[in-house]
Order: structure tokens, then C-alpha cells, then sequence
């Protein structure tokens, strides 16, 4: 098991570095820069001329990348220039909000997404399976920022039961936490929840087909207690390590809810650094959130090697 | 010994195909809309890049049946157009994955000293959120609907080449690629010949899905401004000249969201339907 | 020649007055919420030039003099201003204030904040005809000019990218690295990016006493509301669904459909305010063929800016063709008025024949991130199409529009809308088109020399023929088009008391019932 995770962490050593060197590079191939966000949609060319300079946006690339790595080196994502606060602060004070709008819609999405899927596969071939699946397949086929446009309008404006976006810090009060949650972690789980729905129901018939599962039932145990107790734990397991894949499809998803639900995390910050040419924060940020897929895919698999021993051993 | 080993595919696949439900549907669903979509310069009631102002903001009504715009467009004309758009970019999406990322797959797949270079190259591409690494290098190409399919094309190849590499990994150990081995038959003749035609079948499954998300994507880049440029009509663009409205003139954003959703629908169906098809034990590997 | 009775002063300005008490804000209580959709680019108010900046720096930071409710300078932080008969002496008596910190404001930090805007500043150009900056005491400042310049005063007014007093040990920090301290009524509490900055009321705020009421951005102003939240919600769409359930208070702007929507519903007042703004359409006369007049007077012709301007501004608009707003001093009558807004499809496609136009293509540049921009240039486009021009749209986000517009090749056409310029007055808006780099990118030698005029002449007559000649160049050269005026809707419940709409919404004077 060491080994395989000594191993394991090696390969993501050089995604790691492959990583960050393509967050620094893409902004130089980026038109633009920050000069014309902070002087103003009507600065005129000169005004614009001499922010560059006080800003020292004109120093060449070679000057740059070593100051990156040597500041990365000991930690420092940088400065941004237009929020007042170092790349590393302005990303960890949204995390939270990312976090909190990922691992929600991932709760959602599991709970409701197993739940389907057990019900399909245990109804396999009739009508409850098919609304099942089709409930799933359409949670995936919808655009999900439109359907979030759609429920601000339909529960905060016309019913009027929750907020139209904004965020409120669990610590603060978990009330309003939860109320500002639950729209955008809903419209962001319904793809991911489909997926898993999907792959429930998959590996729950393959499951329920093993003989232990049938020995158990023509034991006369009841139906709900073998697929409960037999069947889904063995079933969650493929369904756990998608997980991994489904937080960074979240987490790249996250990107365009906290847009339509004015939340201030992580994705926000990068697209906005993007539109308004915030370099240190669009390299900062872009590294920041590979990283953190790359290691949750870590832990993922190691979880699951130690779940299952056959995978520490055999090419992946 | 390829000729062989391709009647191990039973024959009738597209018998097959047509015969399941899923991919029926899904085709119907799909064909329907894309029909519509390629015969939009007909069906079209208005020219979709007409301005005017007079006819701002109608509601649905006989002469509008799905309404205008701020610029008095008709939306069922934009939305017909932007159905092309759509294709054709989730088209050239799925295409262009399919090539590269086929490629950077089979090599990686068929030649191990290049398989861990490669794969960490892809791993690190796929560590970015496809949608984040779309804005930026939609950002970064300027808006046109060619750089649209390149940004995205980037921001899939992963996936593309991981599900063929997977497929190369498993055909190669197959006895007749041994024995092709064993009469000599050249690496990049043997990968062409007989690895990749059987490595096949999950790529194209998954390019279907690739092509849905791609239109899915499309729609987040113009929601987000860096779509192919206005006036073109794009679904997601459409979307998009609705969203500061959404509460006095719903109908914009609505239709078009709703057309969208049928694409993906009828794509994903008859992805599932393929999958079936072409290989059964896809079922849990992908998507 | 520019006196201190020209700008409406009455008293002397070495009167010392001992440090006025707060009045006391009676039961100053209450958090107000506004929204705005960008996010302030920088709290140095020196540097930036953006509304989302202004919108709060401006609660926090104050300038000697400062535009009242119809534009025009007033003093602020002055207490007035002796302009010596040469025009080249300014004698500034400084009233009490003091900065957030606790330090009383003193000649010193108004001198080293002037030269840094000379420095840093967005405007920095006003600070050019400066010789020296002299403190003969602490509360007086004396600037001496190396030319007449009577646009000083107005360009240290201005609240565009405002010539802010800040305390002297910050003003050697680089461009938006300062803390921020200003004078004004509000202090800075915290500024958490995509979310919201908080203000709080400055219990030691020292009131202008010359004054009896709010008057622009000068005036008495007298906080009544304990915080003030400004939040940034980037959908239009929310920020309206945040006033009507009451999230909100104040929306700097909400859109011309919500608001007829919500014209009637009596939990919400809308403000509306015409003239916001011009619409613009710039050219680039360094690209041929818009370096040909009569190419460009083609397009003037060709344009139906009535749907240009229905359309951008979703119908809150005026036809007018002035460069400077009417009932202003500047306004330049009837000038140039027989060529806005021709709409003569026949004339425009003889002009372009005339022109030799062979159908190069025209590239028309607009920007994503203001709707506005964006629906000028699509509509524009489609009308010059239907002249038989060869046009490419290309929208891009704010700052590669703005890095395009600024090189002399790949653009065309360009969709900019003035607001602040045009409410400053006429030195900012013939400023764009005079120059060293022009908007335009190609010297006009009769605009250059108008601009001379207007910036130098002591006598505001020659000043009012400068402008005027300026706008007559503007049309008959077709250097850039106006396309007419833009009106905004500012929109407030009604539990907010005593709002009165202006550039950018005040919260002092206000109160929430």
C-alpha cells in the first residue's frame, strides 16, 4: 500500500509542475491588461500609458517567471493588483463559499442520485426505472446557469422563499447558510446527480446479481434489508471514486452558479481576474484549483486501493 | 487476421442501434431539432440579425410565436439559427477531440515509454475545470466561433485521449495483435491495422457525449461574453440578451435554454444507445 | 477673468474658524444596502476613472473644490479660492476636516496630495500648468501656474478620477497601494472582493457649515445612516429581484424594462435622470478608408441613430446633437445640428461612391462588458450593411477592446459611452479628440487649436466660441458621431427618505424610516 502511494504521489509531482507552468503562461497570450480595468472605461490612451509603467506591467517575461517561481518557492501566490489583497488571502477567504456550494451540491447530488438509482435498478425494466433514469437524464442535459436565472426568478422573486444570491457564512448564522445554499448546490447537482443515479443503478444490477445476494434472499431475508445492507455497500464503492472527478467537475461548474448567484468564491474570482486582466490572480488561482483536484484525486485513489486491494496492484 | 477478428463483431450493428430505445429516441429528438436547425434559412420567419426598434420586447404572439428581443429580433428566427451555430461547433468539437486526442491516446496507449510523459500532460490539462481553461483561452483567442471550437477542443482533448488510450490498453493484449507481432508486422502498422479500428467503439460513445457537453459549453462561454461574436445567433447567446430581462421578457432566455436542453437530451440518448450497442461493457466505464 | 465671485464664493478665506462640532447626526442608525453590478477597480480615488470606483470613494474621500448639484465647482474642503488677476496665483483657505485616522488635515497633506496626483493621478494632466505648490501656514495652500489655465478649478473638481485629499504619509505610496483615509462622511470598514464594500459614518466628520443643505458633491453632508453596504451583484436580473424583496435598498442603476415594470409599485421610488450620458461611435481616421472625410460623412449620413439609440438605452433617451449638455454654459446651440441624425439612405450611398469606397472591410469594435457598447455597435452595423459597407462586428471583453482601440490599425469604429466628460464639462470631451494622442488617432489641426483656446483664454466668451468652433469640426469632418443622450434610472424603496438622484447616489442626507 506504501508503495503504491509512494508511486502514486511521484506521477502527480510533474502534474504539479506541468500545472503551473501552464497557469503562468496562459496570460501571456491574453490581449489587454490591467491598466485599462483600473483607469476607467473613458481613460484615454496616455492615462492608460502611465499606469502601465507605475504598475510595472512593462517588465519582460523572462523577469517575471523567475519572480514566480521564487515566490512560489516560499509559498507567495503573489499580490493582486486590483483587490487589495494577496493571491493566497483572496482565495483562501473564498474557499469556504466554493467548498461549501461544491460539497453541498456533491451531498445533494449523492443522496438523491443513489437514491434514484437504487430504486431503478431494484424496479430494473419498469416504469419506476425508467422515470428514474429519465428524472437523471434530463438532470444532466439541462444548462445549468439557465435553470439557475429560472429559479431566481421562480423561489426569489415570484414565491419569494430564499434569497436571491449572495452569501452568508456558515459560522454566522447556519440558518441563512443554508438558504442561500440550497438554490445554487441544487441547480449545480442536478448534472452530477444524474451521473451518479447512472452509475448506482449500473453497479447496483451487477451487485444484486452476485451470489451472495441471492443466497441471502432465498434465505428469506427481506428485500430492503439485502439491497440496503448487501447490496449498496458493495454497490457505492465505483460510485465513491467518481466522486473524485465529479468535485472537479463541481468545483469547474461552481464557476458560472457563483456568477448567476452573486457568490463570492473561487470561480468568480478566476473569471473575474480573466475579464479584468488580474494576472497575479488568474495564475494564483488557476494553480490553486488544479492542485486541489489533483490532490483530492489523489486521496481519492488512494482510497480506493485501500478499498480494494486489486487496483494497488496492475497498470491503472 | 483483421478481417478475422472483425467478424467477432457481430454483425447488424446499426440493426441493432435503430432497435434500441434509447438511441431511437435520441435520434429522433436530435434529428428533429437539428433538421430545423439546417433548414433554418427556411423555416425562419424573420432574418435573425434584423434590428427593430419598434418591435422591441414583444411577447410571444402570432406574428413573434416565441417574441423579440431588445432589438426587436425575432427569437424563434435567432433560436433556429443558433441551432446551427450550436452543431456546428459541438461538431467540431467532437471531431477535432476525436483526431488529437485519438491520437495523443493511442500513442500513449501503444508505446509505454510515451505513455507517462503524455498522461501527465493530460492529467495536468484536465486538473484545470474544462469551463475555466475554455474562458481563459477563449479570452486569450479572441471571439470567433473557429476559437470557440479550439478553446474547447483544448479543454476535452483529456478526455478523449484517456477513454482511447484505455481502449489501446486493452486491444493491444488481444491475441491477434500478438500475432501480428509475431509476422513482423511494423509498430505504427500494427496500431493502425489492427489496434486502433477495434479501439474504436468507446471513442466514438464518448465523442457523443463530448459533442453534448460541448454545446452545453458553448452556451456557458456566450452566456459569459466570450462566445462567438454578437450579432451571431448562438443558443447561449440568445440566452444571454435575455438574462437583465429575465423577469420582463422571460420568453428570450427561455426558448432557446429549452432547445438546448433537447440537443443534450437527444445526444445523450443516443450515446447511452451506442454505448449499448457498439460495447456493453461501457456501461459503467464512462461518462 | 475668472474671480472667486465666477464661482459663487462669499467668504474670505484666511477666517479661521475654530474646529466646528459634529452636528450631531440625531439618532444616525441603520444599515443601507446599495448594488451595483462591477466592482470598484481601485479605493484610490486619485487613479481610476471608473463609476464603480466613484460610487465609493466618494463617500470617503473629498477635493478642495467640488461640482454642486448643476455641475458647477464649489468649494469643499476649501474654503474658497483668491485668483490673483493674471490668473496665475491660487490662494486656497482650507477649512476644518479631519481624516478617518484622527489627524487633523493641514496645508501640508493638500499639497503633497496634489503633487501626487501630478503624479498618479487619472487626470494628471490638470496638474501640468502647475510652477510650485507653496503652504504659508497650515490652512492655506498657494498654487502657482506656469500659464493661465481656467480650467484648473474644474479640473480639480471634478469628480471623475477626484483630485482626493489624503494624508501626507500616504501619499508617497505607489497608485492604489494607500490606505484609505480620506475626510469625507463615511470611512472605510472593509472591502471583501465580488461581495461588498462596508462603510461606516465618521463620528468626527466635520461638517461644512458655509452650507445649509446637500448641494452635488459639496454641500453640507450629514450621515444619517450608520453603514452602508455596497454590494456587487453582477446580474441585472438580481439586483432588481434583490430591491423588490427588500435585500436591497438603493440600485445605482436598474434596467429601463424593470423599471416601467415597477413604475407603479409603491415600495419602490425610481429616479430617473436624462442627460446620463452621450453615446458615441469613435473612428479611426488612421485606417484607411475612414481617414477620407467623405468616407466618414457617409456613414454620418447613412446612420439612423434614433434606433441606434432605442435600442442601446432599451428607450430612455433624447435626440441631441450637442457636445455639451443644454442649459450648460458651454452648450453650443444649434452648431452641427443639420448633420446629426441625417438618416438619408440615398445621400449616404451617393457619399460613398463619391468617396471611391471599394468595399474595404470595416471592422467594428465593441466590448462585452457594457450592454450598451455592445448593442451601438450591433446596431450601427446592421444599418451600415443595408448602405452596402463591408462590415465585421467584433466584440470582445473591456480590456482587449480597450488594448485594440488604442493601436492605430485593426479597428474601425468604436463604441464608447461619455458620461462623467460631459457633466464635468467641455474640457474632458474636446480633451478626447485634441492632443498628443487623440481618440481618433490623427491630429485635427482646427480641434487642436480650439482645445488651445479653451484650456488658456482667461475670457469665458473666447472659451464659448472654442467649443462651439469644436463641435462645428466634429460634424462637418465627421470626426467621431454622437449618437444622441442617455438617461439612467437610479431606484430606491421607499423606506429610504430624502434621496435625491445624482451622478452617483449619495447616502449622506438620507435615512431609512
Amino acid at each position: 500500500m506504501w508503495r503504491y502511494a509512494a508511486g502514486r504521489l511521484l506521477t502527480a509531482l510533474p502534474v504539479l509542475l506541468i500545472v503551473s507552468l501552464l497557469s503562468f503562461g496562459i496570460v501571456w497570450i491574453v490581449p489587454g491588461d490591467v491598466a485599462a480595468e483600473m483607469a476607467g472605461p473613458t481613460a484615454t490612451a496616455d492615462e492608460v500609458e502611465r499606469l502601465r509603467e507605475r504598475l510595472g506591467l512593462t517588465k519582460p517575461w523572462q523577469e517575471q517567471i523567475v519572480g514566480w517561481y521564487s515566490a512560489l518557492a516560499q509559498g507567495d501566490l503573489g499580490e493582486s493588483i486590483l483587490l487589495r489583497q494577496g493571491v493566497g488571502a483572496a482565495i483562501v477567504e473564498r474557499l469556504p463559499v466554493t467548498l461549501s456550494l461544491t460539497f453541498t451540491a456533491l451531498a445533494i447530488a449523492l443522496v438523491i442520485g443513489t437514491a434514484l438509482g437504487v430504486l431503478a435498478a431494484v424496479r430494473a425494466g419498469q416504469a419506476a426505472d425508467r422515470a428514474a433514469m429519465g428524472t437523471a437524464l434530463i438532470g444532466f442535459s439541462l444548462p445549468d446557469f439557465w435553470l439557475g436565472l429560472v429559479f431566481v426568478y421562480l423561489f426569489a422573486v415570484v414565491l419569494g422563499w430564499l434569497p436571491t444570491g449572495g452569501y452568508v457564512p456558515f459560522t454566522e448564522d447556519p440558518l441563512g447558510w443554508a438558504q442561500a445554499m440550497i438554490l445554487p448546490a441544487g441547480t449545480l447537482a442536478l448534472s452530477q446527480m444524474g451521473l451518479f443515479a447512472r452509475m448506482t443503478r449500473a453497479s447496483m444490477l451487477e451487485v444484486l446479481r452476485q451470489d451472495y445476494v441471492r443466497t441471502a434472499r432465498a434465505k428469506g431475508m427481506p428485500g430492503w434489508i439485502v439491497v440496503g445492507k448487501h447490496a449498496l455497500r458493495n454497490a457505492l464503492i465505483p460510485v465513491v471514486t467518481v466522486a473524485g472527478i465529479a468535485c472537479g467537475v463541481l468545483l469547474g461548474g461552481a464557476v458560472v452558479i457563483e456568477s448567476v448567484f452573486s457568490l463570492p468564491g473561487v470561480g468568480r474570482l478566476i473569471v473575474g481576474a480573466i475579464q479584468r486582466r488580474d494576472y497575479p490572480v488568474i495564475q494564483g488561482g488557476l494553480l490553486m484549483t488544479a492542485t486541489i483536484f489533483v490532490l483530492v484525486n489523489l486521496a481519492v485513489d488512494l482510497l480506493y486501493a485501500a478499498l480494494d486491494p486489486r487496483i494497488r496492484h496492475g497498470r491503472r | 487476421m483483421a478481417g478475422a477478428e472483425r467478424r467477432q463483431r457481430p454483425p447488424g450493428a446499426l440493426a441493432r442501434l435503430l432497435a434500441h430505445p434509447s438511441f431511437r429516441w435520441g435520434l429522433l429528438l436530435f434529428g428533429v431539432v437539428a433538421l430545423c436547425g439546417l433548414l433554418a434559412a427556411w423555416l425562419a420567419p424573420y432574418d435573425p440579425l434584423r434590428n427593430n426598434f419598434r418591435t422591441r420586447f414583444q411577447p410571444p404572439s402570432e406574428l413573434f410565436w416565441f417574441g423579440t428581443d431588445r432589438f426587436g429580433r425575432d427569437i424563434l428566427s435567432r433560436t433556429l439559427f443558433g441551432i446551427q451555430v450550436s452543431l456546428r461547433i459541438g461538431l467540431g468539437v467532437a471531431l477535432l477531440t476525436a483526431v488529437i486526442g485519438g491520437a495523443i491516446g493511442a500513442v500513449a496507449g501503444f508505446w509505454a515509454r510515451a505513455d507517462g510523459p503524455i498522461m501527465r500532460v493530460m492529467d495536468a490539462l484536465m486538473a484545470f475545470p474544462a469551463v475555466l481553461l475554455a474562458i481563459a483561452l477563449a479570452a486569450a483567442l479572441g471571439p470567433s466561433e473557429l476559437n470557440v471550437i479550439v478553446a474547447l477542443s483544448i479543454a476535452y482533448v483529456p478526455r478523449t485521449a484517456r477513454v482511447m488510450r484505455a481502449g489501446v490498453l486493452v486491444v493491444r493484449e488481444f491475441p491477434f495483435v500478438e500475432g501480428a507481432r509475431a509476422i513482423g508486422a511494423s509498430p505504427a502498422r500494427v496500431l493502425l491495422r489492427h489496434v486502433l479500428p477495434n479501439a474504436m467503439a468507446p471513442l466514438v460513445v464518448q465523442q457523443t457525449y463530448v459533442f453534448a457537453l460541448a454545446v452545453l459549453a458553448e452556451a456557458v462561454l456566450s452566456f459569459l461574453g466570450v462566445g462567438p461574436p454578437p450579432p451571431t445567433p448562438t443558443l447561449g447567446g440568445v440566452i444571454a440578451d435575455g438574462r437583465d430581462f429575465i423577469q420582463e421578457a422571460p420568453w428570450i432566455s427561455i426558448t432557446p435554454g429549452v432547445v438546448i436542453a433537447l440537443v443534450v437530451l437527444g445526444l445523450n440518448l443516443m450515446g447511452d444507445g451506442l454505448r449499448d450497442a457498439l460495447d456493453p461493457r461501457l456501461r459503467t466505464a464512462i461518462r | 477673468m475668472l474671480t472667486r465671485r465666477d464661482l459663487g464664493l462669499a467668504a474670505g478665506t484666511a477666517a479661521l474658524l475654530p474646529l466646528a462640532k459634529p452636528a450631531l447626526a440625531q439618532g444616525a442608525r441603520g444599515s443601507v444596502v446599495m448594488a451595483q453590478q462591477a466592482q470598484p477597480p481601485s479605493l484610490d480615488a486619485q487613479v481610476t476613472s471608473a463609476q464603480a470606483s466613484r460610487n465609493i470613494n466618494l463617500h470617503v474621500y473629498e477635493t478642495l473644490f467640488a461640482r454642486d448639484e448643476a455641475g458647477n465647482p464649489q468649494p469643499d474642503l476649501a474654503e474658497g479660492v483668491d485668483i490673483s488677476a493674471d490668473g496665475l496665483t491660487y490662494r486656497f483657505g482650507l477649512r476644518d476636516a479631519r481624516f478617518h485616522n484622527g489627524k487633523r488635515m493641514t496645508s501640508a497633506d493638500v499639497k503633497a496630495s496634489l503633487l501626487r496626483y501630478g503624479r498618479v493621478g487619472a487626470s494628471a494632466f490638470i496638474m501640468q500648468p502647475v510652477e510650485a505648490i507653496d503652504t504659508p501656514d497650515a490652512k492655506t495652500v498657494v498654487v502657482r501656474l506656469k500659464n493661465p489655465s481656467p480650467g484648473f478649478i474644474a479640473g480639480i473638481s471634478s469628480p471623475r478620477a477626484p483630485c482626493a485629499i489624503i494624508p501626507e504619509e500616504e501619499t508617497g505610496k505607489e497608485a492604489s497601494k494607500i490606505e484609505v483615509i480620506g475626510t469625507g462622511p463615511f470611512r472605510f470598514v472593509e472591502y471583501r472582493p465580488d461581495s461588498h464594500v462596508k462603510l461606516s459614518r465618521f463620528g468626527d466628520y466635520v461638517q461644512n457649515t458655509k452650507y445649509q443643505g446637500m448641494d452635488g458633491f459639496a454641500g453640507r453632508k450629514v450621515a444619517n445612516v450608520e453603514d452602508i453596504l455596497i454590494r456587487f451583484v453582477p446580474e441585472a436580473g438580481a439586483r432588481t429581484a434583490g430591491l423588490q424583496t427588500g435585500e436591497m435598498h438603493i440600485l445605482e442603476a436598474i434596467a429601463v424594462p424593470a423599471a416601467q415594470r415597477l413604475r407603479n409599485d409603491r415600495t419602490l421610488v425610481m429616479h430617473e435622470m436624462m442627460p446620463w450620458s452621450f453615446q458615441t461611435l469613435m473612428l479611426n481616421h488612421a485606417m484607411a478608408p475612414m481617414n477620407n472625410p467623405v468616407f466618414r460623412r457617409a456613414l454620418q449620413a447613412a446612420l439612423d441613430l434614433e434606433e441606434v439609440m432605442a435600442i442601446s438605452t432599451d428607450g430612455l433617451y433624447r435626440m441631441l446633437h450637442g457636445w455639451q449638455h443644454p442649459g450648460t454654459t458651454y452648450f453650443a446651440g444649434d452648431v452641427g445640428k443639420p448633420l446629426y441624425n441625417i438618416n438619408n439612405k440615398d445621400r449616404a450611398r451617393a457619399l460613398l461612391r463619391e468617396s471611391g469606397y471599394r468595399n474595404e472591410e470595416i471592422i467594428m469594435l465593441g466590448d462585452s462588458s457594457f450592454s450598451n457598447h455592445q448593442a451601438t455597435i450591433v446596431t450601427a452595423a446592421e444599418q451600415l450593411k443595408s448602405i452596402g459597407v463591408n462590415v465585421r462586428t467584433v466584440i470582445t471583453d473591456w480590456p482587449t477592446a480597450f488594448s485594440q482601440r488604442n493601436q492605430r490599425t485593426g479597428w474601425h469604429m468604436w463604441a464608447l459611452m461619455l458620461g462623467i466628460e460631459p457633466y464635468e464639462g467641455p474640457y474632458g470631451v474636446v480633451g478626447f479628440f485634441g492632443g498628443n494622442a487623440p481618440v481618433q488617432h490623427v491630429r485635427d489641426e482646427v480641434i487642436d487649436d480650439c482645445q488651445r483656446r479653451l484650456n488658456t483664454s482667461l475670457a469665458e466668451a473666447d472659451r464659448k466660441k472654442a467649443v462651439s468652433d469644436f463641435q462645428a469640426r466634429m460634424y462637418d469632418q465627421a470626426i467621431a458621431i454622437k449618437c444622441g443622450d442617455v438617461g439612467i434610472v437610479q431606484a430606491t424603496r421607499a423606506q429610504v427618505r430624502d434621496y435625491k438622484p445624482y451622478r452617483i447616489p449619495r447616502m449622506w442626507g438620507i435615512t431609512l424610516s
